[in-house]
């Protein structure tokens, strides 16, 4: 039988504003984009302007083959990546027709004097840490074309607000890594040149399969940015934990209510040095929370199964998750 | 022989495109035709030996996530199609043969559609010495012996129990394997379109540890039967357009799927100690356990983005989530002679108040984030956040249940569903004169809005700032900094109320959790992080990194009768340093030192028994102060990384690297009270090290030599050699035993696994051969 609970209103006026914030911004933009509103054949057809080198006394295109002249080694490799071989041999459209100036930017100037980029309008854009041009114009260059999918949330992320490069991750001229064009062979050596404490927790005893590599960064993480928290890829830490640990979903008949609310309650999924990634080793892990009488409120010495082996979870470990039996209030059937 | 099998088919999968497309790669050098497709690629050949291989019993956390057998293998490959125009293909492949093989490819027209093909396993062995008396009979059945039940029960003491156990336990592997293939195709048919399909299905198969109980306080670890599947499914699509010159606009929607299927929804497992039918109270000769039952997910988002101006950029979602689970309950028990109150066996599925639980989540997020800039030099971010987490599932009422097969506990039951409504929301404001230098700010505020759980509202403010600095004046020194405050508070907590009162129905009868708790994720908390991080690049190559990090949480609720209970204090901090120096053009060195701690302060108060002096704690209520008990839980890890590459010739190198990692964790814990109550032991130490290191020497045949030897491409050989070494002490764990009546005279009606065994010590020689084309 089911019994009335006591109703459990909940204030709907952020969702209203939300919603009401969604609508209107969508119908606004929607009106706004009609007239201008370009197509990828219209696209094709017009000469770029994203590129940002623009200058005074403006640079002239110059083509790939003038640059190819100084620049071999570039050249060929940069003829060996995706990007080369699209906009080197299959240009979709006018702004890929350029070659190398499509992202360096008009480089009649250059060819003239080939000087460094100084950051002013004349010169050609480049890419590499500690040019004079602001790392946000720099990235400009890259979102021209790349601020969808993945990058949809880039501008207002936490890596872009602290100034990171595309550049600093990607390396767009030559193919080191076998995929994404890192500056490194892999991921999560790019990942953790800066988050030294993750690469830390990689040789905990505990630990996902990140350093075996059957796991990345990325399958958790969006470093793009998004609107999670932590720049995770799905919704909440629990929604990314059931990609692969569907069977931990439910809903359950006897939910364990922090594993509902939140996987990092319990967990440390970076590594650890308890067993099953656990931010405390069992027993003092369920006594953050568990104090009823008898042997949850014990100190529980270490000669006591409550507290060797697994613990608490030595009875209660199978189904710790959420129990859909119905003797299974206790969370051990 | 099962490896061997695996390797030669696998070896024949990945050769058979290369043989495939090697006519074609021959004829495009008899053609002059420039954009014929080039096959391309590299493999690499192993051929692996111990000079200390772990033992067998000894291997489960060498080999967590990969056999690591010796002998030859194919290490990784790479084939690719290479061609100026046209579709290309390519593949990957990994560990071929073993349970980590990893196989993927691709048939792709860049920028046009990308289809992708995949296969992966990934194994996790859990232990490869357990012990046990159970086998599987069927998948979901693990039988003991019933010569051995029958001895076990008539076993006049503990010690014959020990015997009998010792005498009949037969070890075996304990791993969950997961085979996964995946399939998904991308078309971006305009670079204003970008349409996507995905699925990919996995299966889990094997066994893994399970903590369970019979008759009371018995406990069992059992390998419980895991063959799950799951299929994860998506669609989307999104297009991109602009509204002119500066100003670009995109809307995506996207469908994500989701299905879970156990094939087992319960196990059955003996109780070893008893074969005779059950006569009464805790007298079950056997139990069973619900698995985690199947069930779906399916999401569907909308997000948009939008240049509002050529300074402002909005973008939004709007997300709906459905969860749901369906699976036919268990009755009460598997124990026929527990009845009912009302006489019926509780093996009778009619006693339950619904025969499935018809458990639905709904989640709602609503996401809006505008982006702006203010003139050159200041950008801001404003934030608004809503998440809805609302639980539909019915509220069944359970008048009595079946405690662990043993016992009719005749004590009203419900369940309570947890769900939420969090928001946040937050603005960040950034100045940035120059290049030099970047100082922001921002202030945040999250609300969560919980149903059954212990506090209804939590609110939380936070304030943050942060320096980016890189100076031209010191043009060798690059600074990151970041400090953080928040408060956060809830405004009622009462988990009578809010959680006792549902699940312990009319009144919380029975609700025993001490009123003076206040649990970590809900309770009263103020927060302090800094972290900074630096870079000091010098003309000679020198690069020197040091970092800082500190976070302290302190649970600042301090009820008036005592002060409160719960974690009392969390703090984490570490400090780091890596140098990395080219000694020469051809030598590069790098180290690096990290040392973390952690702490935690917890409090408690024993209930029910009495402490060494004889006093006598109470069961109810808010306890007694006398019986107060404090633990402090410390953390500390020392990790060292340090790397070398030396360029001997011009085809010869050397690299190598080590990697040290040292954690070890205190646990003391002490009296407040003068109940001394029980134990208050200090646990040993935990401790445990794991070193690394790796050599590898390559030389790069000339391509004339390649040429004698009858390879046109490049070719490499390895010699590698790996030193791997795990050391655990755990109190925990390495005083185990399947039967552990030598250290708790309780647990004799209980068996263990005794499965867990970190260590291990290993020196593997690699030789390789990598060849490319």
């Amino acid at each position: 039988m089911a019994r009335e609970e006591p109703s459990l209103q909940r204030p709907y006026g952020v969702a209203f504003v939300s919603a009401a914030l969604l609508a209107a911004v969508a119908l606004g933009f929607i009106a706004i984009a009609q007239p201008g509103v370009a197509n990828a054949q219209e696209d094709a057809a017009q000469a770029p302007s994203a590129p940002p080198a623009q200058t005074a006394a403006p640079a002239t295109y110059v083509g790939a083959e003038v640059c190819e002249s100084c620049h071999t080694y570039q050249a060929e490799t940069f003829e060996a990546t995706m990007m080369g071989r699209i906009f080197l041999h299959e240009p979709r459209n006018g702004r890929e027709q350029l070659g190398c100036e499509t992202c360096h930017g008009p480089g009649s100037a250059h060819a003239e004097n080939p000087q460094r980029d100084d950051g002013s309008a004349n010169s050609i854009v480049a890419f590499r840490s500690g040019t004079p041009r602001p790392v946000a114009a720099r990235n400009a260059v890259c979102l021209s074309c790349h601020e969808n999918g993945l990058r949809t949330h880039w501008r207002g992320s936490q890596h872009e607000v602290r100034g990171l490069a595309c550049t600093d991750c990607h390396r767009v001229m030559e193919r080191i890594s076998p995929r994404n064009q890192f500056v490194q062979p892999t991921e999560l050596q790019v990942c953790t040149t800066c988050h030294r404490d993750r690469r830390a927790q990689l040789y905990r005893t505990s630990h996902m399969p990140v350093r075996e590599g059957a796991m990345q960064c990325s399958s958790c993480h969006n470093p793009h940015g998004t609107q999670n928290q932590t720049l995770l890829r799905e919704q909440t830490p629990n929604e990314t934990c059931y990609g692969c640990h569907a069977e931990k979903r439910g809903p359950f008949l006897y939910e364990h209510a922090p594993v509902r609310e939140n996987c990092l309650n319990c967990h440390e999924p970076h590594g650890s040095m308890n067993e099953s990634l656990l931010r405390v080793s069992r027993p003092r892990l369920c006594q953050q929370c568990h104090t009823e009488t008898q042997h949850p409120a014990q100190p529980q010495n270490p000669n006591a199964r409550f507290a060797f082996n697994r613990g608490c979870a030595n009875c209660h470990g199978g189904m710790i998750h959420g129990s859909n039996h119905p003797s299974g209030f206790r969370i051990h059937r | 022989m099962k490896i061997a099998t695996k390797l030669l088919l696998s070896s024949a999968l990945l050769i058979a495109p290369a043989l495939l497309m090697a006519p074609l790669a021959m004829a495009q050098e008899e053609t002059e035709a420039a954009d014929q497709p080039r096959l391309a690629g590299e493999i690499v050949w192993s051929w692996r030996a111990f000079a200390d291989r772990p033992d067998a019993t000894d291997r489960a956390k060498f080999e967590q996530y990969g056999e690591v057998p010796p002998g030859f293998f194919i290490d990784e490959a790479h084939i690719f199609t290479d061609a100026s125009s046209g579709p290309l293909f390519e593949a990957w492949a990994s560990n071929v043969g073993y349970n980590n093989q990893l196989y993927e490819m691709r048939y792709y027209n860049p920028g046009d559609y990308y289809f992708t093909l995949g296969y992966s396993e990934i194994p996790h062995l859990y232990s490869t010495q357990a012990r046990t008396l159970y086998d599987a009979v069927a998948p979901s059945v693990l039988r003991a012996p019933d010569s051995i039940q029958a001895a076990l029960e008539s076993a006049p003491n503990d010690a014959a129990r020990a015997a009998i156990i010792d005498a009949n336990l037969h070890m075996r592997d304990i791993e969950v394997t997961r085979q996964t293939g995946r399939v998904g195709f991308r078309w971006t048919p305009s670079p204003a379109w970008d349409i996507r399909v995905d699925y990919s299905n996995e299966d889990r198969s094997g066994a893994m540890p399970f903590g369970t109980a019979i008759n009371g306080f018995n406990t069992l670890e059992l390998p419980a039967p895991v063959s799950y599947s799951t299929q994860n499914f998506s669609v989307s699509a999104q297009y991109a357009g602009r509204i002119n010159e500066e100003q670009r606009w995109s809307m995506s929607l996207a469908y994500v799927g989701s299905l879970f299927h156990n094939d087992l929804t319960s196990f059955t497992f003996d109780n070893p100690f008893r074969l005779s039918a059950p006569v009464g109270n805790n007298t079950a000769n056997e139990g069973r356990n619900s698995l985690p039952p199947s069930n779906d997910a399916h999401r569907l988002t909308l997000t948009g983005a939008v240049d509002l101006s050529p300074t402002a950029r909005y973008v939004g979602s709007v997300s709906y989530g459905i969860m749901r689970q369906d699976e036919q309950f268990l009755p009460f028990t598997i124990n026929p002679t527990i009845l009912g109150s009302g006489g019926t066996p509780m093996t009778d599925l009619s006693l339950l108040p619904a025969q499935s639980l018809d458990g639905e989540i709904e989640e709602l997020l609503l996401n809006n984030q505008l982006t702006m800039r203010f003139g050159q030099h200041w950008t801001g971010t404003a934030r608004l956040r809503y998440l809805d987490v609302r639980n539909n599932t019915p509220l069944l009422f359970f008048p009595e249940y079946v405690r662990a097969d043993g016992q009719r506990q005749n004590d009203d039951r419900q369940n309570y569903r947890p769900a939420y409504a969090r928001t946040n929301s937050s603005f960040e404001l950034n100045w940035r004169p120059d290049t030099q230098w970047s100082l922001g700010g921002s202030v945040a505020w999250e609300r969560y809005d919980r149903d059954n759980r212990d506090a209804d509202v939590t609110e939380e403010t936070s304030g943050r700032i942060f320096l980016d600095a890189s100076p031209d004046s010191l043009p060798w020194l690059r600074l990151r900094a970041s400090a953080l405050h928040a408060q956060r508070r809830y405004r009622d907590y009462d988990a009578l109320n809010n959680v006792g009162v549902i699940g312990y129905p009319p009144a919380g009868a029975g609700f025993l959790q001490n009123p003076l708790l206040r649990k970590f994720d809900m309770a009263d908390r103020d927060r302090t992080r800094i972290d900074s991080s630096g870079e000091l690049a010098f003309d000679n190559g020198l690069v020197i990194t040091p970092s800082m990090s500190w976070r302290t949480d302190e649970y600042s609720d301090n009820i008036s009768n005592g002060g409160d209970l719960g974690l009392k204090d969390e703090s984490y901090w570490n400090g780091g340093i890596e140098v990395a120096y080219p000694l020469t053009d051809s030598i590069n060195m790098s180290l690096s030192y990290l040392r973390e701690q952690y702490n935690r302060l917890l409090v408690n108060r024993q209930r029910g028994g009495t402490g060494s002096t004889g006093i006598a704690c109470p069961t109810a209520g808010v306890g007694s102060d006398t019986c107060g008990w404090g633990s402090e839980i410390s953390d500390y890890v020392d990790t060292i990384f340090g790397n070398a590459s030396f360029i001997l010739s011009s085809n010869i190198e050397l690299e190598l690297s080590g990697t040290y990692s040292r954690t070890s964790n205190t646990t003391d814990t002490y009296s407040l009270g003068t109940a001394l109550v029980n134990s208050v032991p200090r646990y040993p130490d935990v401790r445990n090290d794991y070193q690394g290191l790796d050599a590898s020497l390559k030389y790069n045949l000339s391509e004339a030599l390649g040429q004698r030897l009858g390879w046109t491409g490049d070719l490499s050989t390895e010699l590698g050699y790996a030193y791997e070494r795990n050391s655990m002490t755990n109190w925990a764990t390495e005083s185990m035993a399947p039967y552990m009546i030598a250290l708790d005279a309780g647990a004799n009606r209980s068996l263990f696994l005794d499965a867990l065994n970190p260590n291990y010590e290993a020196h593997i020689v690699t030789v390789s051969l990598r060849m490319g084309w």
